[in-house]
């Protein structure tokens, strides 16, 4: 018989509850109103052992899908902490855990049969990166984020996105944003060196911040995207979270074009610094184009 | 001398030490719990009685009311079933014994729990391949987790080595912090076998299966959930539990007061007269079907008897409700209810499907087929009432059709007209003959030996309504036939073979009389219609005449009995006194009254 006393790697951050507790809370509260009035939501996620996010909004959440990935016995563990939190907490109504990983099931067919579509809360809080890349080149995380979106078509659903910026990408990250910068300075309009510069002060961050609408904007075109400034804060490690609301796009039956004022609107939002619930900073990466007071808090595509 | 010799013959006797141990006792032995003891549903209800034996110690050691809640999670698709409970959990000590076999405090106090042999956390050997259960006592700030490899036991079951060696290394205890204020105990059952467990992995089957076994509240919505809860309160382990299986309350489910009466409560006593058990029951508002009450399966809901031990249902419904023990056994469907046995003594067996042969099982499974007789010879009473009054709706629309068709019958050559009232006369005696006999059956005199039928019978048709309703159907009766003597041809009034009616017809009649009685609407024509098919037929002649031949016998045996009564008054009294006079005077109208038109 042997004797072990277990402490759990992952604590959530102070910053991370802010984030979940007021930002997300606030979001979805909204898009509930706005959208699913006398309807519960659908949640899909990866809630961590702790599920605090559904917990937090548990009061939105009808039915949920929980996604832990097995592939080690510390990842097994959390598995089961995941179901002991839910009876704990007596969450289990409408729950379902799969053990699997969440991008295996968004990307393939068979994965995409195993989820109960559809969802109207996605929260993919990744422990890692956006492109970290397999080896043949694709990045498994970002065709997972295009079976989500090509799945929710007539769907209208937000999407939180949290990523790590220690991301092993294979350089992509960089070579899109200098061509997106190369872009934009061909059209004649202003700032957009300075933009890029203040995006850059930020490192990976500031790639992500430029990558991220300009991805989802390219894969999502039957969505309309509304997206809300990125917040940088630390957690475990240095994070930023995303938040976009996906309004089915019903205008033009061949999709929605990705115009470059699209960009340049998601380009312009700020950014947030979170460090603890009383230090919330809001920082101008610099404007492109447009008036500085015509900018808005939120970038639409 | 012989003696003597002997004595120094016989070798003497030398003890070996020796110990009884573990390592005496085979694996084998284990493998009555893993080749099937219990049915998946079964596997269910023993992690159930656990956490509710867990309550029982909560509220003992702390003295407060638990929360008395058992949520249960199946989750299909990953082939596992968790069980938690939030009741007094377990230490250190409790972990240690709670993975031994049969052995186990709640032996020593089998009245104080609902499990007490001991057999816990070993019922799922069979089901699953492993068995995880974490818990944590109050006010100890560690959480206790032990696994067992039921897989590797099953598979190594049936090698010859002791029992130790069989589980050595295939359990493992671990402990962590925990918060100090936390109490509960999870079993978690992981990978349960498909083959012949997936019914435990059906969410369904499992809340139907819960809604019947296991004590879990009546459903807050049946009309009579206050009531029997009422009734129950007194009684000992009759406490319920709220039991969620993925999140969604189980409860009892039993069919609408659109459906049934209300319900009745009885003591059951056994033959020495000690109360045995409690039982609530309420009768089928419904008739003339062979499942009398109408019950939505799909929604849970039962008809016959459960019989509940500690409030956990033992076996099927009608539990030792036999055909060759049970007088009309088939109309226990006509009832819902339940038994709570209240003998101590009774204990269920192993897999609960049965009682523990005791002392007493045989004296309380006779009071229980008692019960049930008395109760379903009850649905006769409850027949003929329905009958009776059926009847005498019958003769009211008879009558009321004569009544319309004697004006025009004033004109003897409207032979259409007097075909009619032939056959409605006809009608009116058949409904005067067995509206008699009802009356017969009132004013009997009940004997010692009646059968629990007969009591049925009459205790039904003894009801003041249906009393007064048949007398006054039979005055009806007399008064129409007595006005049709005045007016039509005594040649009319001669039933005809073809105003008897024909099986189907009966039939028919029968049905509509039954809707007439559950207030189901027709219509004035449909019942005229129901009259005048009457009597097509002549093979109810053949029962008529039995019926009538009957009736004269009747007769004569009742003059005799009254010419006997008066001569014993006669004897008595005196044939010449005041008193003698008065009886013989008043007894003819007395016995009409009664419908006995002697």
């Amino acid at each position: 018989m042997s004797k072990r006393i277990s402490n759990s790697k992952f604590t959530s951050s102070e910053a991370k509850n802010y984030i979940r507790d007021i930002f997300d809370f606030e979001i979805i509260r909204n898009f509930k109103h706005e959208h699913y009035q006398d309807q519960s939501l659908a949640y899909l996620g990866l809630p961590g052992e702790g599920i605090l996010d559904v917990l937090s909004w548990r009061q939105f959440i009808g039915r949920w899908t929980g996604v832990q990935v097995v592939d080690t016995s510390y990842n097994a563990e959390i598995a089961d902490r995941i179901v002991q939190k839910v009876l704990l907490n007596r969450m289990e109504r409408g729950f379902e855990l799969l053990r699997d990983n969440i991008d295996e099931l968004l990307a393939t067919e068979a994965g995409q049969q195993q989820l109960k579509w559809p969802y109207q809360i996605v929260n993919l809080d990744y422990y890692g990166g956006l492109v970290n890349a397999a080896e043949n080149g694709n990045s498994r995380r970002l065709n997972a984020l295009r079976g989500l979106f090509a799945r929710q078509i007539d769907v209208s659903f937000v999407l939180f996105l949290t990523l790590n910026l220690r991301d092993r990408d294979r350089g992509e990250l960089t070579r899109l944003v200098n061509a997106e910068e190369e872009e934009l300075s061909g059209l004649e309009i202003q700032g957009v060196s300075e933009c890029f510069t203040g995006h850059r002060e930020f490192g990976n961050a500031g790639e992500l911040k430029i990558y991220v609408p300009i991805f989802l904007g390219a894969i999502a075109n039957r969505h309309s995207l509304i997206f809300h400034p990125p917040i940088l804060y630390q957690g475990t490690q240095q994070m930023i979270h995303f938040a976009v609301r996906c309004i089915p796009y019903k205008a033009d039956s061949a999709g929605r074009i990705f115009r470059t004022k699209d960009h340049l609107s998601c380009l312009n939002l700020p950014l947030y610094l979170l460090h603890n619930r009383d230090d919330l900073r809001k920082v101008d990466l610099g404007y492109i184009g447009i008036d500085k007071d015509e900018s808005l808090d939120d970038g639409r595509l | 001398m012989k003696k003597k010799i002997a004595e120094q013959m016989q070798l003497p006797w030398t003890e070996i030490p020796a110990n009884w141990t573990i390592s005496d006792i085979g694996a084998p032995l284990l493998a009555s719990l893993a080749e099937g003891l219990y049915d998946a549903q079964e596997v269910l209800r023993e992690y159930v009685q656990n956490a509710v034996d867990s309550y029982v110690d909560f509220r003992r050691l702390t003295g407060r009311d638990p929360q008395n809640t058992v949520q249960v999670l199946i989750d299909s698709n990953g082939g596992e079933v968790h069980i938690m409970d939030r009741g007094v959990g377990m230490d250190q000590k409790d972990i240690l014994l709670a993975k031994s076999i049969a052995v186990s405090p709640k032996l020593s106090r089998p009245n104080d729990f609902v499990g007490f042999r001991g057999i816990g956390i070993w019922s799922g050997l069979s089901v699953c391949d492993t068995l995880v259960l974490e818990t944590t006592k109050i006010d100890v700030p560690f959480l206790y987790r032990l696994r067992i490899d039921f897989k590797s036991i099953r598979d190594h079951i049936y090698e010859p080595i002791p029992i130790d060696e069989l589980l050595r290394g295939r359990f493992e205890i671990h402990q962590q912090d925990t918060n100090v204020e936390d109490h509960y105990t999870h079993v978690k059952l992981v990978n349960v076998r498909r083959d012949r467990y997936q019914a435990l992995l059906d969410i369904d089957k499992m809340m139907h299966y819960a809604a019947q076994y296991l004590p879990v509240p009546f459903d807050p919505d049946w009309h009579y959930t206050p009531a029997v809860k009422e009734a129950l309160a007194s009684v000992v382990w009759t406490s319920t539990y709220e039991l969620t299986i993925n999140g969604e309350p189980v409860f009892r489910y039993f069919p609408p007061e659109t459906e049934i009466k209300k319900p009745e409560f009885v003591h059951i006593k056994d033959d020495e007269n000690r109360e045995v058990a409690l039982a609530w029951f309420a009768e089928t508002k419904r008739t003339g079907q062979r499942v009398a009450i109408k019950v939505n399966y799909k929604r849970g809901e039962v008809n016959n008897f459960a019989v509940r031990i500690k409030n956990f249902a033992v076996g099927q419904r009608g539990l030792y409700a036999l055909p060759q023990d049970v007088l009309d056994f088939d109309n226990l469907d006509w009832y819902v209810g339940e038994v709570y046995i209240t003998d101590t003594d009774i204990k269920p067996d192993t897999n609960r499907r049965s009682f523990q042969r005791s002392f007493r099982s045989d004296d309380v499974i006779r009071a229980l087929k008692k019960f049930y007789t008395t109760v379903a010879t009850s649905s006769r009473g409850w027949s003929e009432e329905v009958n009776t009054l059926a009847l005498c709706e019958n003769v009211k629309d008879a009558v009321y059709a004569i009544e319309k068709l004697l004006p025009s019958s004033e004109n003897m050559s409207d032979e259409k007209n007097l075909s009619s009232i032939a056959n409605y006369v006809a009608t009116l005696e058949e409904y005067q003959d067995k509206l008699k006999k009802a009356l017969n059956k009132i004013n009997a005199v009940d004997m010692p030996d009646d059968s629990p039928r007969t009591q049925a019978e009459r205790r039904y048709l003894r009801k003041s309504y249906v009393k007064e309703a048949v007398e006054l159907a039979l005055g009806k009766i007399s008064r129409t036939l007595d006005q049709l003597m005045l007016i039509v041809p005594a040649s009319i009034l001669q039933p005809s073979d073809s105003s008897k009616q024909n099986g189907t017809n009966k039939r028919k009649q029968s049905k509509a009389r039954t809707a007439r009685i559950k207030g189901d609407h027709i219509t004035a024509n449909e019942a005229l219609s129901t009259q005048a098919i009457a009597g097509n037929s002549t093979d109810i002649n053949i029962e008529q005449s039995i019926a009538s031949s009957e009736a004269k016998k009747q007769l004569t045996s009742l003059e005799l009995a009254i010419n006997a009564f008066l001569a014993t008054v006669a004897a008595v009294v005196g044939e010449g006194s005041e008193f003698y006079r008065q009886i013989e005077e008043r007894l003819p109208s007395e016995l009409r009254r009664r419908g006995l038109d002697v």
